[in-house]
């Protein structure tokens, strides 16, 4: 069962050498997972995913693609701004 | 060196259903840096989508107090709520994990140092672990989120 879930969810997954996280399936690690350095999102990068994902050349980390990070506003002066009123939401 | 918390939960993973929820407070950030889960169910071959999503209002839980992992420290500035019977307020695409997980299996998620997911300090909001989807029968899940603030 392990195995079919692991084909299934982690066959393409990426080693990452500094990853910012593990997933851990029963005791095993099965993947790595990075961060966006902008919404503070983890995700397990897949091999290819970089055509999608993005890289902040301010904050030299990766993003996660979505639209709304591909301007670099990094995650703790988005906190910040969230916490006195400034924007809305992540 | 930050505080660190345990908060655990239990419900039956229907989807659309929260099964634990960390509100943060206006004086700290706490960051998750471990989430385990399970199940304690007859093992059966049932699978289900999570995510781990933001939220601006808690809805209504049962309270579950933090635990701390250092019997020193205080008692938590932030709260927690399991097995929801008003969904808290998500907030729409902030997810902060997802993932598909079989029944038999048991997940984990460890952060890097200084890769935890970060709650602002604001009243009311949150992250919530939320079932999204669920093939087979609906079961008993547990959570476990490990936090610092």
């Amino acid at each position: 069962m392990l195995q079919f879930f692991m084909k299934n969810n982690f066959e393409n997954n990426k080693y990452e050498r500094k990853s910012n996280g593990s997933l851990i399936v029963d005791g095993i690690e099965v993947a790595h997972t990075l961060q966006c350095c902008h919404c503070g999102k983890h995700f397990v990068s897949i091999k290819g995913s970089g055509m999608i994902r993005g890289f902040c050349m301010k904050c030299m980390k990766t993003t996660c693609g979505s639209i709304k990070c591909d301007n670099c506003l990094p995650f703790e002066k988005r906190l910040d701004l969230y916490e006195r009123g400034l924007i809305n939401g992540f | 060196m930050a505080r660190r918390y345990a908060i655990d939960g239990q419900d039956t993973n229907t989807a659309t259903t929260s099964i634990l929820g960390l509100t943060s407070a206006t004086t700290v950030r706490p960051r998750i840096f471990d989430l385990i889960m399970g199940s304690d169910a007859t093992p059966a071959d049932n699978a289900a989508k999570y995510v781990l999503q933001r939220y601006t209002a808690a809805g209504t839980a049962t309270s579950v107090t933090p635990q701390a992992i250092d019997p020193a420290d205080p008692a938590a500035l932030a709260s927690a709520g399991k097995a929801h019977t008003v969904e808290p307020t998500y907030t729409a695409n902030a997810i902060m994990l997802h993932w598909a997980q079989n029944q038999r299996a048991t997940f984990r998620w460890v952060a890097a140092p200084m890769s935890e997911i970060v709650l602002p300090a604001t009243a009311a909001n949150g992250i919530g672990i939320q079932s999204i989807t669920v093939a087979g029968s609906a079961v008993n899940t547990n959570a476990t989120i490990l936090y610092e603030e």
